[in-house]
Order: structure tokens, then C-alpha cells, then sequence
């Protein structure tokens, strides 16, 4: 399997010269370097996962590349190959790529060109070594290095004001649960004195007393791991309480948004959670906890999202909540539904992305939905590919959100009736905020300026080509996962050997079932597309009809999304800064700092007494020497 | 045995005779020069003999060739790192490059010699170069003093080592390390403690050689002055060699009964010494090229930690990993330090580093990844070597060292990290001359990025050193 090397340094190479031509203002050689790594990292990655998905019954494929340290501490950089992480691999390099085909348009422009691909291609390598790696540092590595390319590219646009705190918030909210993820790691090293996925998952599954046994806390080990793991994914994937970085993090540029924040990186926690499916099975506490928060998460984002201007940040807010949906998956035991559901939403909700970049090139950098309208006659391919998006989002079928949606909401009925009824009340919430902010961005008239107006212009065909790739996937790819009514499901079949079968638990709906939940679905899709119609078709004035219908008190709330970071603000960030503050004066000044340079002033103070034997005098050092020789027959015999 | 055994000597000596026939011709053909060296260097690196089980005078392992190379590595840095060099001094370039080799091919024959003949004929080969060649910028006094007090210590250590040579020739009436060995082991009618006051002052000597404490006290005086391209090679290449020399020299005392324990603390005591001396001193110095004398004797400290197991069979491995590591990032770090300060007539102070990182991007960042590496922090090879060294003290249960390194590894970051703080975050307020030679620049970048890259992939070459080297 060594073209899994070739897939992963592909990108690190791309991001090495391009880091290097960001120096030369050749833009053509970026533009070839950035297109021809992941191109040729993309080709490669379609056909391995190919060959390895055709064989008759795929087993998992390690490739150790070398070993970087020998026992005790044995550390192995080694990539794992199965169903999953070729799942992945796919998402990754195709959406990547196309995206990066789409940055070339959209970053044309920019005087950081080279940087720009640099990061980029840095975040795919990264990304890459995340999803392939065979263990839990090599994953680790591939966090902290998509979460670093987030950073960089949050803060892109460093000259301005808003960015680099955007990143920086990322970063901080990020590290919160990388500490979990470090942690994990370090339980896991020292029971298993292992990281690798395979050998840590045997020992848990081998072993019945580990199983039983209170760890820590009333927590069973594999509980504790799980537990550890769903808070970095909380950190990565966005989840409540951690998902405040991620509608900041759209000060990046909007190719930026659709690859990194909607379509690979964010999902690594459902990716991880998934990874380690096991100890979730073997965990029914935590997978409470993670259906909990993610439906809640799932209705918090989207009610926001109802009540915001800037159309990417209802993009972000979307994104949120669709990710609640996947843990949401994986919280009621269907991990195959949440991997189907985010491969999905990679097509659809890297499409919406892209749409808005599309959008915003047009508008000249405008992003408030207030001062769009009437794109549809400007913009014609932006307009239908988005509307596809939009219809795949909310749900409509046969479009792919539809089928992972609804399996998901399939799969949370049997599981408590009360937390269906918040999924479907968020999936009508989601059209709802689609279709508000679709017809306000390309129906009606054109709010904008008069210089707006004149600049108005459909985007090249490096963009509208990756526009027109995604809204085929988020038409069609669909179809792959369980089909209604049938027993047909080849993403199932696929990805059956990585979830582990505890006990039997399908879910059979008889026909009358199936039929009211896919009814009932749809029907909450409409509602959301008629009330969208009814209230927006005049234009903005629709919010303050939707503020009378809701009362005002509640629509602030959603403006205002919940007040949570000011909460933060109040509960976290300003104490935290208070106690910074005093540690810094007396802890760190006065107590460390001291401590310090009383230590360096003592190896100084003995430093200069030695001085003195350097005399630079021969007839001392010849001395010295003898004195030596004496020494050393003295201190052993005598 | 066959002339190919000493292929590389013999190709460098021809070098070295060539290249100084060539440049009484015209003084204008110095690249020439250089670009003859550099291809006899790699052709003797070619030419390595094939490790057999050669007995005799000479011995051809693996052990000696893997020594060898890193020898003739850092011939190559050293020789592209003078070119520049030697058209600013008035000394001829010929003769310069002329007596490296012939250094090199001293150190050659040291590495192969099982005889204390050949031994102490090699040491001198290539000790009296070296003597000449630290003090061949004659327009500085600083450098022929340097020269003068290395030569007039390292004649004083001769005497030692050959009165030892003598105490063991009286005793045993063997020059042969394998012979003496076994007579030792016999034990006839010998007198026990002059053999064993023979083997400390030739240990001695050695350790003078290595710049261990207590034997150091030239190496900063010697280093400061010396030619600055020149010290790359002074303070790496005898190095290794003496060390692999102590390494096969230790198996031959041994044989020598109950005194084994004598030993060993004979080299831990020097081990200890030379951290704590080493890095306490270097704490103190404000010019560049003493701070890494006496870090390099602490180095030298760290590299004799294995050997205080005495466990013959395993604990070369650890010291021939550091010995490349340490190879590698102090030459190309001398290499760079003259690269930068360019004028080898004053002090190279260590502030007038300031701001530098801003002026010589490429050259500051490929310092600071060496100063890292010198360090002992990962992802670098001196990360690896000091890894290898601390986790075989550990198995060996050297505990007490493993945290003498460890303590004394944090003043090391103490000093060295200081040199990054003036690359980067210190104002420039200094003019230093212009650029210098590309090729200086060219080959310790190179070795920045080969410290980097074994760092990150160290089984490159570390899975075959513990194969091998025993």
C-alpha cells in the first residue's frame, strides 16, 4: 500500500513549494503546484479505494512507514486502510479538490496567492495523515494540523481586525478539547502501552473485567476513553458547549468555509467517534450524553440560523446543526448513518459554500442577505446549483440529504419519540432558514448599490465547474445509502466490518411505518419552504413579520444566538483573565520568574568562580593536566 | 591483505600531494583546488573497504568504516565551508587543503590501527596538522596562540601516551591490542599496578583529545583563535575517532583482572565532569565559538555516558548515534558561525548576532535548527542522540546520569536558546560585512535539514547502527 504514502505527501510537497513560491509572484506555478498535488493525490485515492472496495471481502490494510520510536515508547507512523478511512479518503480528495480548482478562481485576485495554496494544501496533507493514520498520535498529529491550517486560514486576512480573533478563538476553543484528545492518549498509553486503534480495541474487546470494572469517576475505562474522545470531538466537530469558534471562523475566505469547515475537518469527531465506535457501544451512559447534546445542539444552531444576515453565517450555523444530526446518528447507535450523512453533507454543504463564495465574488465582498435579491438572472449557474444545495439540504427527495436524513430520523424513532419530534422540528427549521435566505439572496429585486449592480457577473468556469460536480453528487450520491422500502443499502454493506455488532438491533418498520415517518419528514421540509415563501417573498420585511409571529423577546434571543458568547465572556473569559492577570503579576513574576533567575544567577555566579581556572596560561593548564591524571589514579585506588 | 584496504588514505594523500604540486603553479586556481579535494573526499568515501574480519595491524568492521565516513563527512563540510576562508588569509589555499587531508588520512589509519605502533603514528599524523592548521590565519594572534598552547599541551599529552605505551610494551612486550589482551588475561609475573597506571595515562591522553573535563582546558583557548572553518573540523572528526579508538581500546584493558570497577568510575567520574564543566561554563562565555567549546565538552560527556556500562557488546550503538548527530550540527554550526561574522580577527560575541535573523534568513534559520539540534529538543538528530544515550543509561540502570545529563541539558537550553533570542528578537544595530560564500551557506543548510529530516525519520540510519555497530 504505498500509494497511501504518495496520497499523503502529495499535498505536503504542494504545500513546501508553494510555501516557497509565495516568495516569486508566479501565480501560474501555484496555481499548477496546488491543482497537480492534490490532482495527482485525488487520482491515486480513487483508484486505491477502487481496488481495495472492489476485492471480495476487503480486510483492513495497515501500512507501517517506519517506526519512530523503539519500545519502551514505541511509536509508529503507520497508515490503516479500511471501509471507513476510504470512505473518508474519498470525501477528502475529491471535495478537496475541487475546492482547491474553485480557490484558483475565487483567490485570483489576492495578493497572498501563494500563502493561500500553501495552507491549503498544508490542511490537506494534514487532513490525510488525520483519517488515515493507524493510531491514535498519527490521528493527533492530523488534529493539531488541520487545527493549525484553521487557524492560519481563519486568519487569512490578517491586516484586518475581525480574522485574527476569529482564529484565535478557534484555536483556544479547539485546545480545550485537544487536552481531552491528550488525555485519552495518555490513559490509552499507559493500559494498552499501545496507540494503535486495532491492538487498543482488541484488548477492550478481549477483555470482560475492563468491561465491568469502575475506572475513575463511576466510569468504566472504555467509558472513560469514550467520554475523553467526545469532548475533543465536541472541540473539532462543533458541538454545544464548545461550537462558538465555528460561525466566527467565516472571516476566512469562503473556499475556506466549504472545505474546513463544513466539509472535512469539522466532521473529524464523527469521524473519530465512529473510529472507536467500541467503546461508545460499550458505553450506553456517554452515548446518552452524546444524543443529548447533539440534538440540542442540532435545534440551537438552527433556530439561530433563522434570525441572521450574513449568508455565511447561516452556512455556519447549518453547519452546526447538521453536524448535531450526524452525533446525533452515532449518539442512537447508527454510526454507519452518521458517516452516511456526513459524506452527504460534504456534497451539499461544500455546494451551498462555494455558491455563497460564488455570491459574494459577484457582490463585490458583500455578505449581508439585505442587500442582495434578484440574483437569479445574474448569477445563472450559481442560482440553479444552489437551489439543488438547498433542495439536498432541507431534505426533498430523491436528493441525497433526504435519504441520510431521514435514516437518521428513522433510526432516532426507535429510540425515544421525544427526541425524533426535536429532529423534525429542526429539519423544518432547516428549510425554513434555506429557503429564507435563498429567496432573499437571488429572488425579488436587487438591494444593493448602484455600483453593486453594475458589477455583477456569473464567476469563471474554475468555479461554476466545481459547482456543477457537487450539485450532481448532492443530487445523486443519495442513492447509495439505504434506499426506502428495500433492503438495498451498499453503504451499509461497505462499512458493515468497522462497526461492531454488540447485538442485533436493524430496524424493521413495516411499510405503513416507514411511509408515516417519510411523510412526516417531508412534510416538516415543505412547511419550511411554504413559510419561507409566505413570509420572504416581499423581501427583508419578512423578519419583522416572523418577529410577530414568535414575539420580539424570542426573536432577539435568536438574533443575538442565545447570548452565548457573552455568557462566555461573563462566566469564563473574564474571570479566566482576571486570574491570568494575578497569576502573571505574582505567580509567574514573582514566585517563577524569581525561582529562575535565582537558578540561572547561581549556575552564572559558579560559571564566573570556574572562569578563573581558564587562566590562559600554559604552565595552569599543564598543571591541570597532571593534576588530572592524579585525580583519576587517586579517586579510584585510593 | 591487499592494498584496497587503505584505498581512502592513499587516494587522499595523493590528493593532498597534487593539490599542493597544483597551486605552486598559479595562485588563481583555489576553486580548482577545492573542487579536486571535494572529489577525492567523495571518492574515498566510495572506496571504503568492505568490513572483513581483517586481524593484524589493521581492523576493517563495521564499526571502524561507519566512524570513517562520518570522518570523511566531515572533511567535505569543513572543505566546502573554507573556500571563502582561505582567499581572505594570506596563507597560500594549497597547503590549507593539502594538510587537511593529510589530517584526515591520520585520522583514517587511527580508526583502523589494532596496534599501539600504528596508533601513536596516526595520532601524530594527524595531531601535527591539525597544530599547523589552527593557527594558519597568521594575521591573527589570537590564532597562533591557539595554535601554540594545542601544540605545546598536545606535545606534553604525547609524552603520556608514549610512556604508557612504554609501561605496557615493558610489562607485556606486546604492541598488539589482541596479543596484549591476552597476556593481561595470563597474568604472568606482571606488575599489576604499573599496567594499571600505564592504561590511565593513555585513557588520559585520549580523554585530552576528546576535550573531556578535567583534560579540556585548551580546547577554548584553542577554538576561540583557531581558523574558525577549520574548528569545524578540529572539534568533531579527532573526536569521534578517539572515541571509537576508547571503544576499542576498553575490551583490551579489561582483560587486566579486578580492576574492571576502576574503570568504570574513572569514566564516569570524566563523564560527570565533562556535563557539569561543560555546560556551566558555557553558561558564562559571550563570544560564540567558546560557548560551543565548552558545550562540546559537555557533549563529549553525554557521548561517554554508554560506555560507563563497560557492556562490550552493546554500547557503541548509542555513541555512534550521537557521534553523527553531533557530527553533523556542530561542524555545519562553525561553518555558519563563520559564515555570518565573516572576520575571524576579533571575538565572534555572541550579540553581535542580533537582528541577524532578519538580514540572513536562510543562514539564521539554519543556525537556529542547529542550536535546537545542539539542544537535545525533538524533532531534530540531537533529540535522537541524546534519546539514545538517556534510555540506554536508563536500561543499564545509570539513573544518577540520566538526570545529571537531563539537569544539566536545561542550562544548555540556557545558552544555546539564547543565541535564537538574539537572531530573532534583538534590534539590529550592528553593520557586518557582506555576504559570504555560497557553498558554506549551501552545505550546512544541508546538514540543517538532514538534522531535521533524521530527526523526523531517525530508523534511516539508526535501525542499521544498532544492526551493526558493536
Amino acid at each position: 500500500m504505498t500509494s497511501l504514502i504518495a496520497i499523503v505527501l502529495l499535498p505536503f510537497l504542494g504545500a513546501v513549494v508553494n510555501g516557497i513560491l509565495s516568495f516569486s509572484n508566479s501565480k501560474r506555478a501555484v496555481t499548477f503546484t496546488a491543482l497537480a498535488t492534490t490532482g495527482g493525490s485525488l487520482v491515486i485515492a480513487l483508484y486505491t479505494i477502487w481496488r481495495y472496495l472492489t476485492e471480495l471481502s476487503p480486510q483492513p490494510i495497515e501500512y507501517v512507514l517506519y517506526k519512530w520510536l523503539e519500545k519502551p515508547l514505541e511509536i509508529q507512523i503507520s497508515f490503516l486502510l479500511d471501509p471507513l478511512s476510504a470512505i473518508m479518503l474519498f470525501v477528502v480528495t475529491f471535495v478537496g479538490f475541487f475546492i482547491h480548482l474553485y480557490s484558483t478562481g475565487y483567490m485570483s485576485d489576492d495578493e497572498g496567492y501563494g500563502r493561500y495554496f500553501a495552507y491549503l494544501n498544508l490542511f490537506m496533507g494534514m487532513m490525510l495523515l488525520l483519517i488515515l493514520g493507524s493510531n491514535l498520535l498519527v490521528t493527533f498529529i492530523g488534529w493539531e494540523g488541520v487545527g493549525l491550517c484553521s487557524y492560519l486560514l481563519i486568519g487569512f486576512y490578517y491586516k484586518q481586525d475581525e480574522p485574527p480573533r476569529a482564529s484565535m478563538k478557534a484555536f483556544v476553543v479547539n485546545r480545550i478539547g485537544d487536552f481531552a484528545f491528550l488525555i485519552a492518549i495518555f490513559i490509552s498509553f499507559a493500559h494498552f502501552a499501545t496507540l494503535e486503534y486495532r491492538e487498543i480495541l482488541n484488548a477492550i474487546a478481549t477483555n470482560q473485567q475492563l468491561q465491568d470494572t469502575v475506572y475513575i469517576f463511576g466510569l468504566t475505562l472504555p467509558a472513560l476513553l469514550a467520554l475523553l474522545l467526545f469532548i475533543a470531538a465536541t472541540g473539532k466537530s462543533a458541538q454545544l458547549p464548545l461550537y462558538v469558534w465555528l460561525p466566527d471562523a467565516m472571516a476566512g475566505p469562503t473556499p475556506v468555509s466549504a472545505l474546513i469547515h463544513a466539509a472535512t475537518m469539522v466532521t473529524a469527531g464523527v469521524y473519530l467517534l465512529t473510529r472507536t465506535n467500541l467503546l461508545f457501544q460499550l458505553s450506553p451512559n456517554i452515548l446518552k450524553l452524546v444524543t443529548l447534546i447533539s440534538v440540542a445542539t442540532a435545534f440551537m444552531a438552527a433556530s439561530i440560523a433563522i434570525a441572521q444576515r450574513d449568508i455565511k453565517k447561516v452556512l455556519a450555523y447549518s453547519t452546526v446543526s447538521q453536524l448535531g444530526y450526524m452525533f446525533l446518528a452515532a449518539g442512537v447507535g447508527a454510526f454507519v448513518v452518521s458517516i452516511f450523512h456526513l459524506f452527504t453533507h460534504a456534497f451539499f454543504k461544500a455546494l451551498l459554500f462555494l455558491g455563497s463564495g460564488s455570491v459574494i465574488h459577484a457582490m463585490e465582498g458583500e455578505q449581508d442577505i439585505y442587500k442582495m435579491g434578484g440574483l437569479k438572472q445574474h448569477l445563472p449557474h450559481t442560482y440553479i446549483t444552489f437551489l439543488i444545495g438547498t433542495l439536498a439540504i432541507a431534505g426533498f427527495p430523491p436528493l441525497a440529504g433526504f435519504f441520510s436524513k431521514d435514516a437518521i430520523l428513522a433510526y432516532t424513532y426507535d429510540h425515544s419519540k421525544a427526541i425524533y419530534f426535536i429532529g423534525l422540528i429542526t429539519a423544518g427549521l432547516t428549510s425554513f432558514y434555506m429557503f429564507r435566505m435563498f429567496i432573499l439572496t437571488f429572488h425579488g429585486e436587487f438591494r444593493g448599490t448602484e455600483e453593486q449592480r453594475k458589477h455583477l457577473h456569473e464567476s469563471p468556469p474554475s468555479m461554476t465547474l466545481p459547482l456543477w460536480i457537487l450539485a450532481i453528487g448532492s443530487a445523486f450520491v443519495g442513492f447509495i445509502g439505504k434506499i426506502p422500502f428495500t433492503h438495498y443499502d451498499l453503504f451499509g454493506k461497505i462499512l458493515s466490518p468497522v462497526i461492531v455488532k454488540l447485538e442485533e438491533k436493524a430496524v424493521h418498520h413495516d411499510v405503513l411505518h416507514e411511509v408515516l415517518l417519510i411523510t412526516l419528514s417531508v412534510v416538516a421540509a415543505l412547511l419550511g419552504l411554504v413559510a419561507a415563501k409566505v413570509l420572504y417573498s416581499q423581501g427583508p420585511t419578512g423578519d419583522e413579520r416572523l418577529k410577530s409571529i414568535i414575539t420580539a423577546p424570542l426573536y432577539t434571543l435568536l438574533k443575538g444566538k442565545y447570548f452565548v458568547d457573552e455568557l462566555y465572556t461573563f462566566v469564563i473569559v473574564t474571570p479566566l483573565r482576571t486570574t491570568a492577570n494575578i497569576l502573571w503579576r505574582f505567580v509567574d513574576q514573582l514566585i517563577i520568574d524569581g525561582t529562575l533567575h535565582l537558578a540561572a544567577g547561581i549556575v552564572q555566579l559558579i560559571s564566573a568562580l570556574g572562569s578563573f581556572t581558564t587562566t590562559g596560561n600554559l604552565r595552569n593548564y599543564m598543571l591541570y593536566f597532571v593534576i588530572g591524571i592524579i585525580l583519576l589514579i587517586a579517586y579510584t585506588v585510593g | 591483505m591487499t592494498v584496497s584496504i587503505l584505498a581512502p588514505e592513499i587516494i587522499l594523500s595523493l590528493a593532498g600531494i597534487v593539490v599542493l604540486l597544483l597551486s605552486t603553479i598559479s595562485s588563481k586556481i583555489k576553486n580548482l583546488l577545492f573542487f579536486i579535494s571535494t572529489t577525492a573526499a567523495g571518492a574515498a568515501l566510495y572506496f571504503l573497504p568492505f568490513p572483513t574480519r581483517t586481524a593484524g595491524h589493521l581492523e576493517i568492521s563495521h564499526t571502524t568504516k561507519f566512524f570513517s565516513i562520518l570522518t570523511i563527512i566531515a572533511l567535505i563540510i569543513t572543505l566546502l565551508g573554507s573556500i571563502e576562508y582561505t582567499s581572505k588569509i594570506n596563507s597560500p589555499p594549497g597547503e590549507y587543503i593539502a594538510i587537511l587531508l593529510w589530517a584526515t588520512v591520520g585520522i583514517l589509519l587511527f580508526l583502523k590501527a589494532r596496534d599501539f605502533i600504528l596508533l601513536f603514528v596516526a595520532l601524530e599524523l594527524f595531531s601535527i596538522c591539525l597544530y599547523i592548521l589552527v593557527g594558519y590565519n597568521t594575521d591573527s594572534p589570537l590564532s597562533i596562540e591557539g595554535a601554540l598552547k594545542y601544540f605545546l599541551m598536545g606535545a606534553f599529552a604525547s609524552a603520556f601516551l608514549s610512556l604508557g605505551i612504554a609501561f605496557i610494551y615493558g610489562e607485556t612486550s606486546f604492541t598488539r591490542f589482541q596479543q596484549i589482551s591476552h597476556a593481561l588475561a595470563r597474568n604472568g609475573n606482571m606488575n599489576a599496578e604499573l599496567i594499571y597506571i600505564a592504561t590511565v595515562l593513555i585513557l588520559s591522553v585520549l580523554f585530552f583529545k576528546l576535550a573531556a573535563a578535567p583534560f579540556h582546558s585548551w580546547s577554548p583557548d584553542t577554538y576561540q583563535g583557531g581558523v574558525t572553518p577549520f574548528i569545524a573540523f578540529l572539534s568533531t572528526a579527532p573526536k569521534a575517532a578517539v572515541l571509537l579508538v576508547l571503544i576499542k581500546f576498553l575490551p583490551v584493558i579489561l582483560s587486566l583482572p579486578n580492576v574492571t570497577e576502576y574503570y568504570r568510575r574513572i569514566i564516569e567520574l570524566v563523564a560527570i565532569l565533562s556535563i557539569v564543566i561543560g555546560n556551566v561554563l558555557a553558561f558564562q562565555q559571550l563570544d560564540i565559538k567558546r560557548m560551543l567549546a565548552y558545550s562540546g565538552i559537555a557533549h563529549v560527556g553525554y557521548m561517554l555516558i554508554p560506555l560507563v556500562t563497560l557492556d562490550l557488546k552493546s554500547y557503541a550503538a548509542p555513541v555512534a548515534v550521537y557521534s553523527l548527530a553531533y557530527i553533523i550540527m556542530n561542524s555545519a554550526a562553525f561553518i555558519l558561525v563563520d559564515y555570518i561574522f565573516q572576520n575571524d580577527n576579533k571575538p565572534h560575541l555572541i550579540e553581535e548576532l542580533a537582528g541577524i535573523g532578519y538580514k540572513y534568513p536562510l543562514a539564521a534559520f539554519s543556525l537556529t535548527v542547529l542550536l535546537i539540534s545542539l539542544t537535545g529538543l525533538p524533532p531534530t538528530l540531537g533529540f535522537i542522540g541524546k534519546y539514545f544515550v538517556f534510555l540506554y543509561a536508563l536500561a543499564n540502570g545509570l539513573l544518577h546520569l540520566a538526570i545529571i545529563g537531563i539537569v544539566f541539558s536545561l542550562v544548555g537550553a540556557g545558552y544555546y536558546l539564547r543565541v535564537i533570542y538574539f537572531l530573532y528578537m534583538k534590534q539590529d544595530d550592528h553593520q557586518l560585512s557582506q555576504k559570504g560564500n555560497p557553498f558554506s551557506l549551501l552545505v550546512s543548510s544541508i546538514c540543517a535539514l538532514f538534522v531535521i529530516v533524521l530527526g523526523i525519520y531517525p530508523s534511516l540510519v539508526t535501525d542499521w547502527i544498532v544492526m551493526n555497530i558493536r
